[in-house]
């Protein structure tokens, strides 16, 4: 039924809003593409997914994903953008991601793997829509997490610290913006929202394998780049119709048309708008 | 000959073909991750091509080639608006394009994929490869390759010195991508059985590690690289998945000490 | 040979170029002054076909080059140097000037390897002009700043160009350097017959060679003649020791 698919599809969405966003973070204020990121929302996923088996509660699994996604974001800080010459960064990150995918298939295996999420009845309904506890849980978490987001950009010092460097990386150190702070904060920052979107996807597709992250991190991309590169804003509106826009595809048309009209979506954004919906126009050309 | 050495032959070759398709556009100053995609559309048009309608394999791959050469002159006139960054993403994203195609398709078998292919001679595959790295070779001699390190260098003042900078950008895309196709049309026919998760994004992006690893300026670079993308997971068999990650570690290694890669010198033209 | 009418050149709102327009004629050595920001290497670059979107005309030996590809101005016999030198990285001299010949080859030449052959006598010849002939299969990279400089003019004067436009090329120069140039860049006139374009802070060299200067401020001419008359002209002296008290 209709509104029960635009709700599914805002589910969806929200996880690649929330990872659109966490790239967009990285490379809007350091101007660097993490194509690891979808590893680290993997790890979070599998963490959590552990604890969960092991009979720990959601909050523990919440701070476990979090921190292990925090710590391995920290790595690709390190190996990935400090340590390399410039232009081999994004080739960093793309080792830093088989490397990381091993690890997992070497620790659980290339099966699927149940994600025990909430086990409560609980549901609202409200008309012909029924929200049930994981429901409502997920969409408390985007929300939450997207208000606090964008508190943090447009109120902290935090936030204008990323905000000036993402504007002008040389005024904002010659104004005093200690730039090797905030980027290994915004680093952490986008490990955060990577452990907490790995259980959340956890929770929406009932079961995680070693290449979850993969597939969510590519449309994620996508979402950022239509919302336009930094803005979050952007990004987090885009992640959520491209959300609907999957769910509408197979629901009308078939699970073999899922990812269909995602990506040409995005290519002729690319020629058309590369600076996306939101974008500061500011993009590089050849 | 032993069947695993064959079929490690095989691989390597593959994997040559494959880091050769990314060099020569990696030469022009653009970098593709998405030549999965290309070798995806070699693969499958060679494979439909040979099994549907019976066209003879060395025929079928250089038909999947010459397609996923247009595909590549289609993909690089918008990438070059493209650097950097949106350059990545667009090929990435042109690669999931050609896997959500070829999901839906009924003649390319959809997800179940394509099988029933013939198995194709090693020595076509011996002959293929030589054949690109020959005529690679011989093209870096020539003035246009001279124009081809211009635009990588400095593309604006290439322009300025008179070379057609967008020609050059679009036929290296063109010619990555035929090189991609040729290695998807002889992978289809040697492991008769292809589906679109073979070109997944993984695969995708992992087919820059050779050429980085191994010396992005040298023909021999991307060869090397391919060399020790194909061999050392063999040499660490027994640590299974964790050889992969040694691996990765040693991209990783490699980049951050030696930038250019393991073979860095480059070639001067006679 | 060169006829620019009312160029101007809009970056979003700000005007970087307003109605310039000049002359330029075969074997001439045009200057153009101003202060940092006027619009000279702006007014350079939408004549080169780099950047922007000018408006107005620009005629080369009567053809229409405003908003062409910069490949296609280059082609048509337009050759110039860049104020923070680009040489290709990984480059021997040799072969930047022989990227710059590339243009007056055919597809099929182009095709061939290689081989040491009559154009290296070209191509030697500008070396020596420079004092740079024993660079000739060296890094340019790893040369001294003027020695690439010297590489940047051999590579512009390489694909034998109509139109020299040289961008600051005295910069950081002593006096004897600039004397040196100055009268090198007569020599090339002289020897290459070319019309030259030279954009210059460094007043000597600019009397030594040019027969006819322009002054821009603010993107806009606001003085065309010969070194005494710009020299004496209020609205220049105004430009550059700002307001005199009257």
């Amino acid at each position: 039924m209709f509104s029960q698919q635009i709700v599914n599809g805002i589910l969806l969405g929200s996880m690649y809003a929330l990872l659109a966003i966490s790239y967009t973070l990285v490379l809007g204020v350091l101007n660097m593409l993490n194509l690891a990121q979808g590893e680290i929302l993997t790890a979070g996923a599998l963490v959590a997914c552990a604890i969960l088996s092991a009979g720990g509660s959601m909050p523990a699994a919440l701070f476990a994903s979090v921190l292990v996604c925090i710590a391995l974001s920290l790595l690709v800080e390190f190996f990935c953008l400090r340590l390399p010459r410039g232009d081999t960064q994004v080739v960093t990150t793309i080792a830093m991601g088989m490397i990381l995918q091993n690890v997992y298939t070497g620790l659980w295996g290339s099966e699927s793997i149940k994600f025990r999420g909430l086990s409560s009845g609980f549901a609202i309904r409200i008309s012909t829509l029924e929200f049930n506890a994981t429901q409502i849980l997920l969409l408390a978490i985007t929300a939450a997490l997207m208000i606090a987001l964008s508190l943090l950009i447009d109120r902290s010092r935090f936030g204008r610290e990323m905000r000036a460097l993402s504007d002008n990386r040389t005024a904002a150190r010659v104004s005093g913006v200690n730039i090797g702070r905030v980027t290994v904060l915004t680093f952490a920052l986008s490990g955060l929202i990577a452990g907490i979107s790995g259980v959340m996807a956890g929770m929406v597709f009932t079961s995680v394998t070693a290449f979850t992250g993969g597939t969510i991190g590519d449309k994620a991309m996508v979402a950022m780049v239509i919302g336009g590169t930094g803005s979050a804003f952007g990004a987090g509106i885009a992640g959520i119709i491209l959300g609907i826009v999957e769910i509408l595809s197979v629901g009308y048309l078939g699970a073999e048309y899922r990812e269909i009209v995602v990506f040409p979506l995005l290519i002729l954004f690319l020629w058309l708008r590369p600076s996306g919906i939101f974008g500061k126009g500011r993009v590089e050309r050849a | 000959m032993n069947v695993y050495y064959t079929g490690l032959f095989v691989t390597f070759l593959i994997n040559v073909l494959c880091a050769l398709s990314v060099y020569v556009i990696l030469k022009s100053g653009q970098i593709s991750v998405g030549n999965a995609g290309f070798m995806a559309v070699g693969g499958y048009v060679a494979g439909i091509l040979s099994t549907v309608y019976g066209l003879g394999i060395p025929a079928s791959v250089a038909a999947g080639s010459a397609a996923a050469a247009l595909c590549g002159a289609v993909v690089g006139i918008p990438a070059l608006r493209l650097k950097g960054t949106y350059l990545v993403i667009g090929t990435i994203s042109f690669t999931a394009m050609i896997r959500s195609i070829a999901q839906v398709l009924d003649i390319t078998g959809g997800a179940m994929g394509l099988k029933g292919m013939k198995r194709i001679g090693i020595l076509w595959i011996v002959i293929f490869a030589v054949l690109v790295i020959a005529l690679l070779f011989l093209f870096e001699k020539t003035r246009y390759g001279l124009d081809v390190e211009a635009v990588a260098a400095d593309s604006e003042a290439a322009a300025a010195a008179g070379v057609r900078v967008i020609l050059i950008k679009v036929l290296s895309f063109t010619l990555g991508a035929a090189i991609a196709g040729i290695a998807g049309g002889c992978y289809a026919h040697w492991t008769q059985y292809i589906e679109p998760s073979d070109f997944s994004t993984s695969v995708s992006t992992m087919m820059v590690l050779p050429v980085i690893l191994g010396g992005r300026n040298r023909i021999a670079g991307a060869v090397l690289g391919a060399a020790v993308f194909t061999i050392l997971p063999e040499l660490l068999r027994f640590a299974s998945v964790w050889r992969m990650v040694i691996y990765g570690v040693l991209v990783i290694a490699i980049v951050i000490v030696k930038p250019d890669g393991l073979i860095s010198g480059r070639k001067r033209h006679a | 040979m060169l006829e620019i009418r009312n160029l101007s050149q809009y970056y979003g709102e700000f005007c970087a170029l307003k109605d310039i327009s000049f002359d330029l004629g075969e074997n001439e050595i045009l200057g153009i002054i101003g202060q940092n920001g006027a619009g000279k290497t702006t007014l350079i670059n939408s004549i080169t076909g780099l950047g922007g979107r000018p408006s107005g005309t620009v005629r080369l030996d009567g053809t229409d080059i405003l908003g062409k590809r910069p490949d296609t101005i280059a082609r048509l016999g337009v050759a110039r140097t860049f104020q923070n030198l680009r040489i290709f990285r990984g480059m021997t001299v040799r072969e930047h000037l022989l990227v710059a010949q590339n243009r007056k080859l055919s597809p099929g030449r182009k095709l061939l390897p290689n081989f040491r052959n009559t154009e290296d006598a070209g191509v030697d010849a500008l070396l020596e002009f420079f004092d740079i002939l024993r660079f000739r299969d060296d890094d340019a990279e790893g040369l001294s700043y003027g020695d690439r400089r010297r590489v940047e003019m051999a590579r512009a004067l390489a694909g034998s160009p109509k139109l020299l436009i040289l961008d600051e090329p005295g910069a950081g120069m002593n006096e004897q350097e600039s004397e040196v140039l100055a009268s090198q860049i007569r020599e090339i006139r002289e020897r290459f017959h070319t019309a030259i374009i030279l954009i210059e802070h460094d007043m000597s060299i600019i009397r030594a060679c040019c027969e006819r200067i322009i002054v821009l401020d603010h993107g806009q001419k606001i003085a065309e003649g010969s070194f005494e008359q710009i020299a004496a002209d209020r609205e220049v002296q105004r430009a550059y020791l700002g307001e005199e008290d009257a």
